[in-house]
């Protein structure tokens, strides 16, 4: 098979090196919210019924 | 039935998996919920086992930090903490690690909500196209109602809310704010304006779902916001060799985004079901990613690019587009 021919703006290739360094900035992030104790507030927050989400208030 | 579709399918009942919460109306507190899910499903659902990223974001935004301050002006070391540990990181770079992997992919093959919308559109009437600017209305409101009203809208007491929660979401009405009213009677006696109001915009976009094609996620949805950017730079990669395309429009009429394919493949709206390559006669649409095998690489439904179909069949020629599970347009 031929190889596909990218063309217009919606098939643009992109630097393949973005989506590592993506990977690797997420990675850092999420291991800068564990440290800070973010996880530990969300599992607070989520074990108790939302009551915005509910649309109570 | 179609891969997408039972990976939809597993992927909404994993996610609400903690079945006796249907039955009790307690929603799951174990430690699953320090995590979240790439997609919209509310943590007060009675059945949700992990977090909504978009209610765990604004939760850490409204907080406003840890710092406790230890006299009556909070101290320049106490304030840097305060924006340190009131920032999401965790869920800023889990959602960019989902990003950089597969852009909005998990829109199209895992969002519980994605799955009802894609339901209701397959009900067998006219469909609408809406203007492509009402697309911009989901950046407003991952910018307004998630960030800034939970970080600057605060009552006299200091506090603030989670705003797109309280007064925009639809899947949280639908999965917590009908079912735990109807399983606790407590919670019925209060219900009020406000849920009067969110009720509202549930059968809004409710009805727009059979008319429109996923008018959630295009219009109003704060992941699908986020994740749009990184369609164009993921590991993830759609391509379409337009220059081979016959103009058939088969791509067009399935396409679960109300997109033309050919222009806007993997473009912020697109959410990569790939509904589109498993119609194109001409197998013109791959997806490809040094995380997915080569041979299968390019269809949904595990057929090779160009060439033959799982069991041995042939490629459908380019009359037949009756093939999809297609909604028309
Ligand atoms: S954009 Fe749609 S599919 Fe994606 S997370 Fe939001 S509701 Fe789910
Ligand atoms: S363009 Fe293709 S992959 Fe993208 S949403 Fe439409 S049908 Fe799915």
């Amino acid at each position: 098979m031929a190889t596909p021919t990218p063309t217009g703006p919606a098939t643009a290739a992109h630097p393949s090196r973005l989506p590592w360094a993506f990977l690797a900035a997420g990675l850092a992030l999420m291991l800068g919210g564990i440290w800070l104790g973010e996880t530990a507030r969300i599992l607070d927050k989520a074990t108790q019924v939302c009551l915005q989400c509910i649309g109570i208030g | 039935m179609n891969l997408r579709l039972l990976v939809q399918l597993v992927a909404s009942v994993v996610t609400n998996a903690n079945l006796k919460g249907f039955f009790t109306g307690k929603i799951y507190d174990g430690v699953l919920k320090r995590g979240c899910v790439p997609t919209l499903n509310c943590y007060s659902c009675p059945g949700a086992l992990f977090s909504c990223p978009v209610g765990a974001a604004q939760v850490t935004l409204t907080s406003g930090g840890t710092a406790e301050p230890a006299g009556p002006v909070p101290t320049l070391r106490e304030r840097l903490w305060n924006v340190l540990s009131g920032t999401p990181w965790f869920i800023l770079g889990f959602m960019t690690v989902v990003g950089a992997l597969a852009g909005r992919a998990t829109c199209g093959w895992l969002c519980p909500f994605g799955l009802l919308q894609d339901l209701l559109h397959r009900l067998p009437t006219p469909k609408w196209r809406p203007p492509k600017a009402m697309r911009l209305l989901k950046y407003l409101c991952l910018v307004v109602l998630v960030v800034l009203m939970p970080l600057f809208w605060v009552d006299s007491f200091g506090y603030s809310e989670p705003a797109y929660c309280k007064y925009l979401c639809p899947a949280g009405t639908l999965q917590g704010g009908i079912l735990l009213p109807l399983l606790n009677p407590d919670l019925r006696g209060v219900l009020g304006k406000l849920f009067a109001w969110k009720m509202t915009v549930l059968l809004l976009f409710l009805a727009a779902m059979v008319f429109v094609a996923r008018p959630f996620c295009s219009w109003a949805c704060p992941i699908g916001a986020f994740l749009a950017p990184f369609n164009r730079a993921s590991l993830l990669r759609l391509q379409v060799e337009a220059d081979r395309c016959v103009k058939c429009g088969a791509c067009r009429k399935v396409c679960v985004a109300g997109l033309d394919p050919v222009t806007e493949l993997d473009s912020g709206d697109c959410v990569r079901c790939l509904e589109c390559a498993r119609v194109c006669p001409l197998h013109l649409i791959h997806a490809e990613a040094p995380f997915l095998p080569a041979p299968t690489r390019t269809r949904p439904d595990g057929a090779q690019p160009g060439g033959a179909q799982p069991g041995g069949a042939q490629p459908a020629t380019v009359s037949d587009t009756s093939a999809p599970t297609a909604d028309s347009h």
